[in-house]
């Protein structure tokens, strides 16, 4: 389709010349004008843009002084800054808002929010938020990338109680987590700036720049805990708040620019803050590397089945546990219009408390237009939907809903459903397991142009009943078998939505408190829920020692 | 390219960035003088034409312009050169939307020939290695001044179901006539005017394209006349008309009276 626009404007005068004054009644002018505009070959499609612009540019290109103020500005840092905002609720001027050049500090402090009682700051006392001078104060420099001169407390000055900006209303003022050890240099930086001044956008970056956000030197890089496609995830420790983070390092080609991957993750999880989302603390770029500063989580639910004693059977609670809050997580995702793609034990993160947090949402995307194809190369082979596997291009929220099934189902046995390496073994798994989809009852794979080859292909191995679901799951709660039943459809539309999952009667057992959550509390806030002990005899799926033998082969 | 504008020379500005426009919280320090910067409507004008040669997906050309016109309410503006920004809009919104069609490479060649159309199309040499790669950076730049926001919802999904229920309806009309191509160009078109796009509601907004490229081939549907009601509720023929006019008015500069 060639642009319109160019191709209308440039007939618009011939097109149009002849049309004057017409005492026609509204709608009908509206009408005679479209229908003039098209007849006047406007909506001709052209092959070719005709140039517009007649006067060849002085330049277009980035000069080099662009290049540095890139650089001068990526080393500022980039600042994820709703982050912090969000946390801590400090009515603040984060819009810009055009600075007078004189500031009386009378009219600043008029609609400064922030503005905190009427002592005039003392440029050189600086105080620690204990009230004791930062010489002594526990918030040291030692660590800090930027060791600052210690700054000496003028007691001369000290006439009047004037903590005026000590570190805890610094952290106030930025909007920053209580939490954060901020550096001596900071705390001396800005109280030697007049600060009931309007805290501009600039100088807040600044302040953050300086305490640390954006910065490599910020955090500590410790150990390599995984290596995916396009990135490599490292444990660190901010040096800011002394916690463990992980830091997710995206290797930039110089070709491309920003990987497109990094681009959606980082859109999407900035727009998610729910306590069973995994939450994004920092963005850091440099020359060569991405990095994403992510808040550390022990395991993953792979590794946390892994390094349950009893091989063959997790507490049934726990189970529940860990699916409510998959399928709270996901339900907010879905509610945002952002789609997983990617659900695999992998990516589920456990904490140690037994919060479960989802991570890797760098297939994921926020849905839009339907017209789109989407690539076909999204979920992991063995939690990807049949649908999907035969070359289906009608996303939906229930893409995800299968790898949920394969997840609960994996729980609950200990072991994947369907473990293959190639599409047509995946296929033939799920078909043989699930039984043979029906014309009727399954249009979509049954309508697939490449169903028949698959279906002829591995329908039957000679194993037969052994390799139903229902043969599989035989000892499974009856809940939590209808509940899987109803994750693993062969049509996408019969497929429980996350919503409507937690509803459910398998998680109807869990304390009425957790359906009445905020999006960013813990479903382990509410009394009564907790992680299991694993390997507790009483709460087993099952008990039969025949049975385990069975499973051992 | 415009009525007010005259013809359609138009002087763009190059990159003037020194030393005191990186104090971009300051307006003072800019030296640009509005006279001097392109409008705003010329650049999405640019994004537009610029994605139309790159193929790009329609829906790139539209969340490039928002993401440019998110720009425009920034200081950044001020101080680097506004068609390098809406090129790096256009690689950021491709990449955001999955647009797999388009590489770094062709953007700059793209909005190089349609910025210096007289002279030849660009060598591999090192003056676009330096542009590649500055835009790379300038990708950057940007996707920190918007906070890596970069997420829109566009009325095209609406519009699809809209064509779609309207095909089933009247199925010779949409052979005869190219309406469907026609909707989405016309959608576009309206994003030279993104205040329009965000103010009304996406409901809104699809009804009065399909309702004007409708009434452009002299279409009805047929034994109902008024479809947008079926379509949404707040809909009548009065708004349509008004939103249709704007369109008429505001994006293509035709002037009923």
């Amino acid at each position: 389709m060639e642009l319109f626009l160019v191709s209308l404007l440039d007939t618009r005068r011939r097109a149009f010349s002849s049309l004057g004054t017409s005492s026609a009644p509204d709608d009908e002018k509206v009408k005679a004008k479209t229908i003039s505009c098209f007849q006047g070959q406007l909506f001709k499609l052209k092959s070719k843009c005709a140039p517009i612009v007649s006067q060849p540019y002085r330049t277009w290109s980035l000069s080099d002084s662009m290049s540095q103020l890139a650089d001068r500005l990526a080393a500022d840092g980039i600042i994820v800054e709703e982050d912090c905002a969000l946390r801590n609720p400090v009515p603040e001027p984060r819009h810009h808002r055009p600075k007078p050049r004189t500031h009386s500090m009378y009219s600043s402090r008029m609609y400064h929010p922030t503005y905190y009682g009427d002592a005039v700051v003392q440029e050189s006392c600086v105080l620690g938020s204990d009230g004791e001078s930062v010489e002594v104060s526990p918030c040291t420099s030692d660590q800090m990338p930027n060791s600052a001169p210690r700054y000496v407390v003028n007691v001369k000055m000290r006439q009047k109680p004037a903590r005026k900006w000590s570190e805890e209303e610094i952290q106030k003022r930025l909007s920053l987590p209580a939490d954060l050890r901020l550096p001596v240099s900071v705390l001396e930086k800005l109280n030697k700036a007049p600060l009931d001044q309007p805290l501009t956008r600039k100088n807040r970056r600044a302040s953050l720049s300086e305490i640390g956000f954006g910065k490599l030197e910020t955090y500590e890089r410790l150990e390599r805990l995984g290596e995916g496609t396009y990135a490599t995830v490292i444990k660190g420790r901010s040096l800011l708040t002394n916690k463990f983070v992980a830091l997710k390092e995206i290797r930039l080609e110089q070709d491309e620019g920003a990987p497109c991957t990094a681009i959606r993750e980082v859109s999407l999880l900035r727009n998610l803050r729910h306590a069973n989302v995994v939450t994004l603390h920092d963005i850091i770029h440099t020359d060569r590397l991405l990095t994403l500063v992510f808040e550390y989580v022990e395991k993953d639910l792979k590794q946390y089945m892994d390094s349950i004693q009893d091989r063959y059977y997790m507490n049934l609670k726990n189970i529940r546990l860990f699916i409510f809050q998959l399928l709270r997580g996901l339900a907010y995702c879905h509610q945002r219009k952002v789609l997983h793609r990617d659900l695999k034990p992998q990516n589920l993160l456990v904490t140690a408390r037994g919060e479960l947090k989802l991570a890797d949402f760098g297939l994921a995307r926020a849905k839009s237009v339907p017209t789109k194809t989407y690539s076909n190369e999204v979920v992991t082979l063995w939690y990807r939907p049949p649908d999907v596997l035969l070359g289906s291009t009608d996303y939906s929220t229930h893409i995800d809903m299968w790898g949920v099934g394969c997840i609960l189902y994996e729980m609950a046995k200990m072991r994947p459903l369907f473990t293959s390496v190639s599409r047509e073994e995946q296929l033939g798994f799920i078909f043989r397991t699930l039984g043979a989809p029906d014309p009727d009852r399954h249009p979509t794979i049954c309508s697939s142009p490449e169903f028949p080859n698959f279906f002829r292909q591995c329908y039957d191995d000679g194993l037969g009943q052994k390799r139903r679901l229902e043969y599989m799951c035989r000892e499974f709660d009856k809940r939590l078998f209808d509940l899987l039943r109803r994750f693993l459809q062969y049509e996408g539309r019969d497929r429980m939505s996350a919503a409507e999952a937690m509803e459910h009667s398998f998680l109807r057992v869990l304390p009425p408190g957790v359906f009445q959550l905020k999006d960013d509390e813990s479903v382990l806030t509410v009394p009564g829920v907790k992680l299991e002990p694993e390997r507790t005899d009483e709460s087993r799926i099952s008990t039969l020692p025949a049975e385990r033998s069975f499973l051992q082969k | 390219m415009s009525n007010s504008d005259g013809d359609d020379g138009c002087e763009i500005v190059a990159v003037v960035a020194g030393p005191s426009t990186s104090s971009s919280d300051d307006p003072s320090t800019s030296n640009l003088s509005s006279k001097e910067t392109p409008r705003p409507r010329r650049i999405y004008e640019f994004i537009i034409r610029c994605c139309i040669r790159l193929e790009a997906l329609n829906r790139t050309a539209c969340t490039s312009i928002l993401l440019m016109k998110r720009l425009y309410e920034r200081q950044i503006v001020k101080c680097i050169c506004n068609y390098s920004l809406a090129t790096a809009c256009i690689l950021i919104a491709s990449k955001s939307e999955e647009d797999s069609a388009v590489r770094i490479r062709d953007v700059v060649n793209c909005a190089h020939r349609i910025l210096n159309p007289d002279e030849p199309a660009m060598e591999v040499d090192d003056t676009f290695w330096t542009q590649r790669r500055s835009l790379g950076r300038l990708e950057f730049v940007v996707l920190r001044e918007l906070s890596f926001e970069t997420y829109f919802e566009h009325p095209h999904q609406l519009l699809s179901i809209y064509l779609d229920t309207l095909v089933s309806w009247m199925p010779q009309e949409f052979e005869k006539f190219p309406i469907k191509d026609e909707v989405f160009s016309v959608l576009r078109d309206c994003y030279v005017i993104p205040e329009f796009v965000l103010e009304h509601s996406k409901e809104s907004v699809a009804l009065a394209v399909l309702s004007l490229v409708l009434k452009g081939h002299n279409i009805t549907v047929p034994s109902c006349r008024d479809f947008y009601t079926i379509f949404s509720k707040h809909m009548t023929e009065k708004k349509l008309r008004l939103l249709e006019e704007e369109i008429l008015q505001d994006v293509y500069y035709q002037r009923l009276k």
